[in-house]
């Protein structure tokens, strides 16, 4: 007796499914996602900030320990891969297939098979329309040749007319909604293993370096970076030669900035460098006469431990090669960087006994004993570049690339290909012909009045376009 | 080269602001009487000339730079804003071609001088690019994203007409606080740009000390009121008061955060006096001006216009703000996507706007709701643009 009563019991799936069919539902998560994406922006992210505190320790510092401590709660320390970023995420590329699922096959019908003969009062009704009179055994023939000569696709079935162009346009949407879930999955494999490899490695002038998660080695031949007149730096770049597993040389190529190197899908980007001193050419002098007596090469990131100069023999007894005082007091090295060199050398001259001196090779002048037979005079310091190279490896990235073009041919087409279709019908001695678009009205309205123009120009002037405001 | 540059922005400039002011007045005449309907609509199609001009004056302005310097004209904050503010008076031109609609001049063209008049306020020299900025990339990244944005600039202008054409049928108070903040708003705006360029001719610098974020002397190139951490009041004069009279809070860590305290309380300042005058003068709310000024424009053609806006916007800002800016970072750094501030920002624009387009297909939300998503689309646009560079650091360091 009640009918309506008895609505069909959808269980959980269909409910579900219901729900991210909707657009409704998508609108609210691509909102939500926006407003999701802010906090991250304003909290210092983790690995980001500026401390070597542990995130437990910086954060109820830096933002008070009621707020940090939510911070870290709520995972907005690392917002972006926290588990309500994500699941939003998920829900959108689950919105994102059911609604395209949803919707295909009706507009598959609607835009590949369109019913050329619809109901009269369908095509009468339409916003878009005109008449004019039929002639002739081919009513149609006029229209169907000023269609086409607008590229529409016409079609001449059952006494009736259909044409349409820019079908692309209303496939769009989809096409879109495919790209972006291209890129949602090539970024998403990155958790696959072996996909994804991020590293860095250090390459001095003249050193070979295995490159991590790779089967090459890479040499440089040098970096170098060159400066405007104006002293701001113009680029940063390393020479580099690829050296297989086998030791051979497969290609020389420069690693600059927006100029990554590709080998086997790994690629090598110019990210970072610093100099060191490399080798100074030093003067051994006689402090009474100043005669030079002779020179040597000192390696300064790696100096020998005897040198033979002139007769003299120097004996390396310690090197600092940033020297500094530490807490006690006592000569020390700073770090393992070549930045401020000091040598304590026991000299032995040919005919004397053995005495031992401090050397600074960049500040030759400062001397602990000037009493001295000899002295070192710096003659010349080299620089020794040290590149700073980011590997990666990222196989998703193909994937990523397809969907960003995919996405973009969809946006342009969604925006700007409309679908235009007109339906015709003869009635009463007169062809009927009713016009629809999917967008752009205006430029449509006036396609169709200059279809109409041509067809009949005493009933169909070419008036004024569309006047905004009222007189 | 350079020079003709300039000569020919400045040009430009004069033409958006003649185009501007014809319009306005245009909508005024026609408000006053009807027998000035005729003198109206020829002023009204004059604005549109000298848009034009504008347009072509500040295209060869651009080209002009581009080849004086030789390098694209796209990489700082001047060439990026004068560079919007174009694309801003593009679409409108193109636009106004479409809709035969020069009621929208009086609100859009304003909108587009205040962009460049903003543009010009950042310093104006070519320095030459960095080593990242050195990429084909630059101008298709930088270009595609700024033609996006004006055109969303235009869809801003036309919801906001939409909006006080239709609050006249309906409304709440809600809606009427939010339509007369977004005129206090812009009206702070201009207050900033008047003070900026009237100190930036007036050559007013003054240098404080700073305790704060590792920069230790501050240029303030408006009168320092508000100093950063470990200013000394005196350090700075204006009309003789000796300045800083306070200092910044110290949770404000930021280099540059007392500075932009001072130009953000300025503004506000300058702003709310020039809100006061229109007001006291006017004597009625500036959205009530502003309704008055959009009469009886068809509402429907108004919301089309909005709507066209961000769909013309929307793939160009999708393929510059995004598609282009990934695959330069990818480039560059090796990375597409870092979760950089700025990056995430263009991320929240993208998503606003698909949020808009969805909403423009769900029945119940197509009218007023999508205009003031429509509306609030373009500050996110502007916050994008300028607040995430005062607030955060990040990668996006140039512009």
């Amino acid at each position: 007796m009640d009918e309506q009563g008895v609505k069909p019991q959808k269980d959980l799936l269909d409910r579900t499914w219901d729900f991210f069919a909707s657009v409704r539902v998508a609108t609210v998560l691509l909102f939500l996602l926006a407003v999701a994406s802010i906090g991250g922006t304003l909290i210092e992210q983790e690995g980001m900030y500026a401390s070597s505190l542990p995130p437990e320790e910086f954060y109820p510092q830096r933002y008070g320990p009621v707020f940090g401590m939510l911070l870290l709660r709520t995972g907005m320390t690392h917002a972006y891969s926290s588990w309500w970023y994500l699941t939003l995420l998920f829900m959108i590329a689950a919105s994102l297939v059911i609604c395209s699922i949803e919707r295909f096959v009706p507009l598959w019908r609607a835009v590949q098979r369109p019913n050329p003969a619809p109901d009269k009062e369908f095509v009468r009704r339409l916003r878009h329309g005109f008449t004019f009179p039929a002639t002739g055994d081919a009513p149609y023939g006029e229209l169907a040749a000023a269609l086409k000569a607008r590229r529409y696709l016409v079609i001449e079935q059952e006494g009736r007319l259909y044409a349409d162009k820019g079908r692309l346009g209303r496939w769009g949407p989809y096409i879109t909604h495919i790209g972006l879930l291209l890129v949602l999955i090539g970024a998403g494999m990155r958790a696959l293993p072996g996909v994804y490899l991020e590293q860095f490695i250090w390459v001095r002038d003249g050193e070979i370096v295995k490159v991590p998660g790779s089967d090459f080695y890479v040499e440089s031949l040098g970096f170098e970076v060159e400066y405007y007149e104006t002293g701001q730096p113009k680029s940063y770049m390393t020479h580099t030669r690829v050296i297989d597993a086998n030791g051979n040389a497969v290609k020389t190529e420069t690693i600059a900035m927006n100029e990554p190197l590709a080998h086997n899908r790994v690629e090598l980007y110019q990210s970072s460098y610093y100099a060191d001193y490399g080798q100074a050419e030093i003067a051994l002098v006689d402090r009474q006469s100043g005669a030079e007596i002779d020179r040597f090469t000192l390696d300064l990131i790696q100096p020998d431990r005897v040198y033979a100069v002139g007769g003299y023999r120097l004996e390396l007894v310690s090197y600092f090669p940033d020297f500094g005082i530490d807490e006690d007091g006592q000569p020390a090295t700073r770090s393992s960087r070549v930045h401020n060199p000091g040598l304590v050398l026991q000299v032995t001259p040919p005919d004397a006994d053995p005495f031992t001196t401090w050397f600074f090779p960049l500040y030759p002048g400062v001397e602990f004993d000037d009493t001295t037979p000899v002295r070192f005079v710096t003659q010349d310091v080299t620089t020794v570049y040290t590149s700073g190279l980011q590997v990666k490896k990222d196989l998703g990235l193909p994937v990523i690339y397809i969907g960003l073009l995919v996405m973009t041919v969809g946006v342009f087409a969604t925006f700007y290909i409309a679908h235009r279709r007109y339906w015709a019908f003869t009635e009463d001695g007169q062809v009927v012909v009713g016009g629809w678009t999917n967008r752009n009205q205006g430029s449509f309205e006036r396609e169709t009045l200059q279809i109409a123009h041509h067809l009949d120009p005493e009933r169909y002037a070419l008036a004024d376009e569309m006047e905004g405001e009222e007189r | 080269m350079i020079q003709v540059s300039s000569y020919l922005f400045l040009g430009a400039f004069v033409a958006y602001l003649a185009s501007a002011v014809l319009y306005v007045t245009r909508l005024t005449l026609r408000r006053r009487d009807p027998r000035y309907f005729d003198l109206a609509d020829r002023l009204g199609s004059h604005g549109y000339k000298a848009a034009v001009a504008g347009v072509i004056l500040q295209g060869l302005a651009i080209a002009a730079r581009w080849i004086g310097s030789g390098q694209v004209p796209l990489a700082n904050m001047f060439e990026y804003m004068s560079f919007m503010g174009w694309s801003i008076m593009l679409f409108f031109v193109i636009l106004s071609a479409w809709y035969k609609l020069p009621g929208l001049g009086a609100f859009v063209a304003p909108v587009g001088v205040v962009v460049i008049a903003y543009a010009s306020v950042f310093p104006t020299e070519v320095r030459p690019l960095v080593p990242v900025l050195q990429s084909v990339w630059l101008p298709l990244h930088v270009s595609f994203a700024a033609l996006g944005e004006g055109a969303f600039a235009v869809s801003f202008g036309a919801a906001l007409m939409y909006l006080l054409r239709v609050r006249k049928e309906q409304t709440n108070q809600w809606e009427e606080a939010a339509l007369e903040f977004t005129f206090f708003c812009g009206a702070i705006l201009t207050g900033f740009i008047v003070l900026a360029l009237g100190f930036k001719i007036g050559g007013y610098s003054a240098e404080v000390t700073n305790l704060a974020g590792g920069v230790t002397v501050l240029e303030y190139t408006l009168p320092p009121f508000i100093g950063p951490v470990g200013s000394v009041r005196g350090e700075a004069t204006f009309l003789g008061l000796q300045l800083p009279l306070v200092h910044a809070p110290t949770w404000m860590r930021g280099a540059y955060a007392a500075k932009n305290l001072n130009t953000l309380l300025l503004s506000t300042v300058a702003g709310t006096i020039l809100y006061g005058l229109i007001r006291l003068t006017a004597r009625v709310p500036l959205r009530e001006l502003g309704t008055r000024a959009v009469g009886n424009m068809n509402p429907k053609l108004l919301d089309e216009v909005s709507y066209r806006g961000i769909a013309v916007g929307f793939p160009l800002f999708t393929l510059g703000a995004l598609v282009f800016a990934m695959i330069w970072a990818q480039k560059a750094w090796g990375r597409y996507w870092a979760w950089d501030p700025k990056e995430t920002w263009a991320l929240i624009t993208w998503l606003f706007y698909s949020g808009y387009l969805h909403m423009r297909i769900v029945r119940g939300w197509e009218g007023r709701p999508a205009a003031w998503v429509a509306a609030l689309g373009f500050v996110i646009v502007m916050f994008t643009l300028v607040g995430v560079n005062l607030l955060v650091s990040g990668m996006h360091s140039y512009v």
